[in-house]
This record gives structure tokens, sequence and C-alpha cells, in this order.
């Protein structure tokens, strides 16, 4: 004669019920804004695909790039990447201030590791160095200015050019349908099952996809850009290589 | 299609896997052993203190009441090379290349000492 | 499309069309690369340097279904295409990217090749990883780190070996039981001299010049 129900089997009290569910409903409002976010990230990509052509900005994102490798005043750099971790960021591509503090504070302390230069201070084992630490910044913001110079000029649409460049095509359209499969895989029988995977993509793209022809290009692409897009881009070349010889102008 | 083959495992896997054993232990004496630490090149003038690894070639200038005294690190020893002191014993000091020693202009208050890493606890310098 | 019926061909298909079908499977072979390096991005990492690599498993599987020189665009096409889809071609992490993976790829054909039956895909895929990520440290012991570089050596050459010892045996079980392997070697080598070893294969790819 079973008479009490033991006490988990019993409904939850209400008290658990409203955490549960203001749990859930945070966690929906998390992934909401996360949605969000990407809506507004890829609207601003459009935009910023539509105002410029890829190749102008591959073109372009290379020159910069030279110039900011050959870039001798720290301080510049410093400029110019938070100039391209806004550009970039207004392209509409993701930026982390967070990954990129931590990656510019590992690469600054890992330089500190070995003093040089005029002694500054001493943090418990470590001493900090001037020289040291001024490499390390300039480095970390080399190391972190390319990126997003990068982000900023490599874009969806980039057409490389020759046999390579069709290749390199063809790979992005099984990539798309790869990532598209409508199987599942499953853990128990994950040989199979990505056997199945790749064959039915390769057959399914048998049929046709030529090769050479650099089919499929994206949708904005055949449209013409505005001058001002080469008139913006080349404004920014001249800017990168005017900061180049600033400093020795100003000596 | 249920039969799993059977992964053979093959001379040179274990071979491979060895070296690479041993490097890795290489590896972790080497880096984290204490034995590796680099000697530095330790300054002490009126400007501040100064570390420069020991095998690096410099040549440094090192500010003093009076005046500039030129330090030259090269093939792993430090020798001053120009100071404004009226005696210049210290340039015809020579050079020094080993832990614990050093060498100073005291008039123009330069300190110059070679010291195995600073970034742990130094034995104390012998005066030699 | 796919060589079907070139009517010049009668057993052994055209130069021009095998090319084609070889730079077709490279371009598949790299979509998976860039497949796997897009799930290794969502595979949280203590430390962002820290690359698992998984996406050199088509290389290394490729030892054996391509010929060199497309064995080598594939490797490019994995490079070019992470960094096109992460935005990073012009920067040192592409570079990075670009040496660790040449690396890989050239000491995995070589030990393939030289050593024929007397390595598995494992010890292969351990000499690919760690080499590639002993080029990589070196590469940033002179481009951001300098000498403490070496402080994260041991670290590194330790996942090297765990990763290149699980990738291996990935590879081991896929290339014996893969029935798309097969149809894939016999793609990239058509009607080679003696038939791939264990093949569970019944029937051939698609356009093949089949002998009866």
């Amino acid at each position: 004669m079973t008479e009490q129900t033991p006490r988990a089997s019993a409904t939850p009290s209400p008290a658990k019920q409203k955490r549960a569910a203001a749990k859930a409903a945070s966690r929906a409002r998390k992934a909401e804004r996360k949605e969000k976010a990407r809506a507004k990230r890829s609207a601003r990509a459009a935009r910023y695909d539509a105002f410029f052509e890829p190749s102008l900005l591959a073109i372009a994102g290379l020159l910069i790039s030279i110039a900011f490798l050959f870039q001798k005043a720290t301080l510049l750099k410093i400029f110019i990447f938070i100039f391209f971790y806004f550009f970039a960021k207004s392209s509409g591509k993701k930026t982390s201030i967070i990954t990129t503090i931590l990656v510019a504070s590992g690469i600054i302390l890992a330089n500190l590791l070995v003093p040089v230069g005029r002694v500054m201070a001493k943090w418990g084992p470590l001493t900090i160095t001037e020289d040291a630490l001024m490499g390390g910044i300039d480095k970390a913001f080399t190391f972190e200015g390319l990126i997003y110079i990068s982000k900023a000029s490599i874009r969806q649409g980039l057409k490389l050019p020759g046999r390579f460049g069709s290749i390199v095509a063809s790979a992005f359209r099984y990539y798309d349908q790869i990532i598209e499969y409508r199987g599942r895989v499953h853990a128990s029988t994950f040989f199979s099952d990505v056997d199945e995977l790749m064959l039915k993509v390769w057959d399914s793209a048998a049929e046709p996809q030529p090769l050479t022809a650099a089919s499929g290009p994206a949708p904005a692409a055949s449209a013409k850009r505005s001058a001002w897009s080469y008139i913006v881009a080349a404004l920014l070349v001249c800017g990168a290589y005017f900061l180049l010889v600033l400093p020795s102008l100003l000596q | 299609m249920s039969e799993k083959p059977k992964i053979r495992i093959k001379v040179l896997d274990c071979v491979i896997i060895a070296a690479a054993i041993l490097a890795i232990a290489f590896s972790c004496l080497t880096v984290y052993g204490k034995g590796n630490a680099e000697p530095e090149v330790k300054i002490s003038s009126q400007g501040g203190d100064y570390i420069y690894p020991l095998k690096d070639e410099r040549r440094l200038q090192i500010e003093g009441p009076l005046g500039v005294t030129v330090v030259h690190i090269h093939d792993g020893s430090v020798q001053i090379e120009d100071s404004p002191c009226p005696n210049r014993t210290c340039v015809a000091a020579g050079a020094i290349s080993r832990p614990g020693q050093w060498v100073a202009c005291m008039p123009n208050q330069v300190f110059i000492s070679i010291e195995g890493s600073s970034n742990e606890k130094s034995v104390d310098a012998g005066v030699y | 499309m796919k060589s079907q019926s070139t009517p010049v061909s009668i057993k052994k298909p055209g130069h021009a069309a095998l090319s084609a079908r070889r730079a077709d499977l490279t371009a598949l072979l790299g979509a998976f690369c860039l497949v796997l390096s897009a799930i290794e991005y969502m595979i949280p990492k203590p430390l962002p340097f820290m690359r698992l690599g998984i996406a050199n498993l088509p290389i290394l599987l490729a030892v054996d279904l391509l010929p060199f020189s497309w064995y080598m665009v594939l490797a490019l096409v994995k490079v070019v295409g992470m960094s096109v889809i992460s935005g990073s071609l012009f920067s040192y992490v592409a570079l990075f990217s670009l040496a660790g993976t040449l690396v890989a790829a050239t000491v995995m054909w070589a030990s393939k090749k030289a050593c024929g039956r007397l390595i598995s895909n494992i010890g292969v895929s351990i000499l690919g990883a760690m080499t590639s990520n002993a080029v990589q440290i070196l590469i940033a012991r002179f481009v951001i780190f300098g000498e403490s570089a070496r402080y994260i050596t041991p670290v590194f050459l330790i996942m090297g070996l765990v990763t290149g010892a699980i990738l291996g045996l990935f590879a081991e079980r896929f290339s014996a039981s893969s029935k798309w392997y097969a149809r894939a070697r016999e793609t990239g080598f058509p009607a080679a001299s003696q038939p791939p070893e264990n093949t569970p294969l019944s029937n051939s790819g698609p356009g093949e010049a089949h002998h009866d």
C-alpha cells in the first residue's frame, strides 16, 4: 500500500518552476539578441559588399597591409589598428574586443618575459623593461592590425584568378553543399554516415558545375560599383602610405 | 557493413611515437629546466637601471653626471669603450663575460655586471 | 561535366579529362578541409593559438588519392580557403596556417611514400602534426613572441603528438572502410596497376573506363 508518493516525482514547487521559466526566458532573450546582432551584421556586410567590389578591396587591403608592415612608428600603428577595427566592424565583420585584448596582452606578456632595456617596474618575479615593452606593444598591434585590415578587405565574393581560383570556387560550392547536408551523422554509425555524406555530395555535384567557368558569381558581383568606392579605396591606400613617410617628414 | 576493419599499427608508428616522446621530454627539460637562464648584462646608473641580454650586439650610451659612458656588448662580453671620467680606469679594465663579474665607472656612477637571470633568484655576485 | 562519353578515348580517359576529375576531387577534399576547420572553430579552446589540426585530415587522406602536384594544390586550397572565410588572408594568422600546412603536407607525403608498408596513417599524421606545430612556433618566435616562444614548445609538441595520433587513427579507419575513398582512389589514379588493397568496392566511379 504505497500511500506517499516520493517527493521527487511530485510536480516541482511553484518556486522552482518560476526559476526554470526565468532561466528559459533569459536564454531565449540571449538567443534573440544574438540573432539580432547577426542580422545587423549581415545587413552592414551586404551594404559594404554592394558598395565595394571584392577585388578592389583585396588589392587595396594588400597595399595597405604592406604599408602597415613597414610602418615604424608604433603610435601610428596603434592608430591604424583602431581605425581598421572600427572599419571592419562597420563592414559587418564580427569583432571581439575581449579576444583582441587577450591576444594583445598575451603577446606583450610573452615579450616582457625576456627583459631588455631600461627597467621600469618590477611586478613580482617579472621585470618590466622599456624596450621589451615597446617591442611587445609593437608586435601585438602589428598582429592585430593586420587581422583587421584583412577582415575589411577579404570579402565573400572574392574570386581568385586563374585555374587555382576556379578550384577554390568549386571548393566553396562543395562546402555549401556539405553544410546543407540533410542526412544526419550519428556517433554510432559515424564512419558509414560520413561515407554516405561524401558519396552523396560528390554524386550530386557530378552533373552540373563545369570546372573551368567561374560560374555562380556572387549576386552583387556583376553590378557596377559607384566610382566613389574606388576613390575611397584609393584615399585609404594613400593615407596608409602617407602615414608611412610621416615620421621621417616630421624629423 | 558492420564489420570493423582492424587497424594495424606498423613498425615505424611505434618508432615515431617513441621518438616523439623523447623529443617532448627533451624539450621539457631544456625549456623548463633551471640550468638554462641566459646571462644578462645589468647596468645601474644615475638615469636608471638597464638590463640587456649578453648575446646580442649592442652599443649603449649611458648617461651620468659627468657625461655619456659608452658600453659595448659583443661576442658575449661587455666592456666600457669610452667614458668622461678623468682616469679612464674603467676603459682600461677591459671586458667581462661571465656571471658575477663586474666593471664600473665610479666618477660617472655607472655600474655594470653580468648576472644569470633576473627572473629568478640570483646568486650573490662574487668579486674576484 | 565529368568525362562521361568522350568519343575519342576508348580505354584510357584523356589527359584533360583526368586532370579535370582530379581538380574536382581536389575541390571536394578542399571543401572537406573547410568544413572541418569550421567545426574546429566552434570547439571552445582555452588559448586562441591552440590549433587542433583537424582540417588536415583530408590532406592526410589525399596522399594516396592524388598525384603530388594536385596534392600540394589541395594544401594551398585549404590555406587560402580558410583565410578567405575567416577574412585573415593578409595577416600573420594566414602565415602560420600556410607554413604549418605546407610543412605538414610535405612531411606527410614524404613519410608515406618513403616508408610504404612500414608506416600507417597514424605515424604519418603524428609526424605531420608535430612538424607543423614546430614550424609555427619557430615563426612565432621571430614574428610575435621573441625568445619566450620556446616556453610553449613542449605544450605544442604534446598537442601535435596527441592530435596527430587521433587523426591518424581516424584516417586509418576511414580509408579502410569508406566506399567513397575507394572510388576517389579510382578517380585520381584510374585503372591503377594494382587494385587498392582493402576496398569493399563493388562498382567503379562514374564515367570510368572499365575493363570487363
